[in-house]
């Protein structure tokens, strides 16, 4: 959605246009919840802070002067909640993945790449995925978030640099760094199993 | 404009970012160095490490009932939010109804008050004008003074000024001012060879 559209689109939700809403919903859920699920390993979770996010959304954007870092706004909101559920979490570890829909339950995990195999999938192929994610795990918490952001958020790295409110250069060193130890805690992954 | 390193621009170039002259530039001195062949390369193939993982993970049922529930949730908030904006817009009616009406009711005594501050004051001169001229007609015409007549002619103006200005001539103060007036009025005529009468 280019920057014209999203002002236009940001104009009818601050009108009240209940449809606009939903259309802006649809527009970025699934690059938040792609980020929030890698971020938090939690499927449940990850679609009550994609929630949280959009009702801060809903909160201020009456007060919001769009000068086309809506994105940025918009992905800084979740970035932060992630964070401090993180904080969080260390104090108070808990364990669930289970997404309740229609009376039914179903875990989402199931879908997740490490799982979503067919039988007929090579093994090593699933057993990568895992791993990565594995090593993606181990990263320090600013790296990861950058590369999190990047693949799973679809997100330039100069729309990385405004969200992180931090300079390019030091987003794409610290991506650089982030994507060497990858490959290094992939192949020791790969060695020890 | 940014300097970046070869390492930070190799990394913009396999994540598609890098603008075309920029990458016209890079590709040129990668073909030129044999290193920088090597740091295109590896920082490729590290990008190519984390693409492989599929960015959403969800199959398109479970897409659904996710994007459903968000979509949800911002609508139930609009309601709310909806309902809290008539709330308050209904307060503020509530409130201003109130401030008027306690203004006028404000405004009301502060009327009656000062109505009732000024009669009083009117009384308060006539009583004290008509005490005077009851003592001057009691006493004794030989022993005035023209001080004394001057005093009584003030008070008689201050009398004439006060039968004009009270706005119920029926009232008790201005009937008694009103015959004292006229006893006034009366009074020289029956004592016209007095000295120092008016």
């Amino acid at each position: 959605m280019d920057a014209k559209a999203i002002a236009e689109l940001l104009a009818r939700c601050q009108a009240g246009d209940r449809a606009a809403w939903d259309t802006l919903v649809e527009a970025y859920w699934q690059r938040l919840f792609g980020y929030a699920l890698r971020a938090t390993n939690n499927s449940e979770l990850a679609q009550d802070l994609v929630q949280e996010t959009f009702l801060r959304i809903v909160q201020r954007l009456d007060r919001y002067d769009d000068q086309g870092k809506f994105e940025a706004w918009l992905f800084r909101i979740l970035v932060n909640l992630v964070r401090d559920h993180g904080r969080s979490k260390s104090r108070h570890p808990t364990q669930s993945t289970v997404v309740e829909s229609d009376g039914q339950r179903s875990d989402l995990t199931d879908d997740m790449a490490g799982n979503s195999g067919t039988p007929f999938e090579p093994l090593t192929q699933r057993e990568d995925v895992d791993r990565l994610h594995g090593a993606l795990r181990k990263l320090p918490e600013g790296d990861r978030q950058i590369l999190l952001l990047r693949h799973f958020a679809d997100m330039p790295f100069k729309d990385i640099a405004r969200t992180l409110n931090c300079p390019i250069g030091t987003v794409l060193a610290r991506a650089h760094r982030a994507l060497g130890k990858l490959r290094v805690l992939m192949e020791v992954n790969h060695d020890a199993s | 404009m940014t300097r970046l390193s070869l390492s930070q621009t190799c990394l913009l170039e396999v994540s598609g970012e890098l603008g075309k002259k920029a990458h016209a530039q890079l590709q040129e001195h990668v073909a030129k160095f044999p290193a920088a062949m090597l740091e295109y390369e590896l920082t490729r193939s590290q990008f190519e490490l984390l693409r492989s993982v599929p960015p959403l993970p969800l199959d398109e049922q479970a897409c659904r009932q996710v994007a459903q529930a968000i979509k949800l949730g911002v609508q139930q908030k609009l309601r709310a939010q909806e309902r809290q904006v008539i709330l308050a817009r209904r307060w503020r009616i509530a409130y201003r109804a109130l401030a008027g009406v306690t203004g006028l009711a404000a405004a009301l005594v502060i009327f009656a008050s000062v109505r009732i501050t000024g009669r009083e004051a009117e009384r308060r001169q006539v009583a004290s004008a008509a005490s005077h001229l009851m003592e001057y007609l009691s006493t004794d015409a030989a022993n005035q003074t023209d001080a004394d007549l001057d005093h009584v002619a003030r008070q008689i103006g201050e009398l004439e000024d006060a039968r004009l200005s009270l706005a119920a001539p029926d009232s008790i103060s201005a009937q008694s001012v009103q015959d004292l007036l006229n006893i006034n009025n009366d009074e020289p005529s029956g004592m016209p060879d007095e000295p120092g009468s008016l």
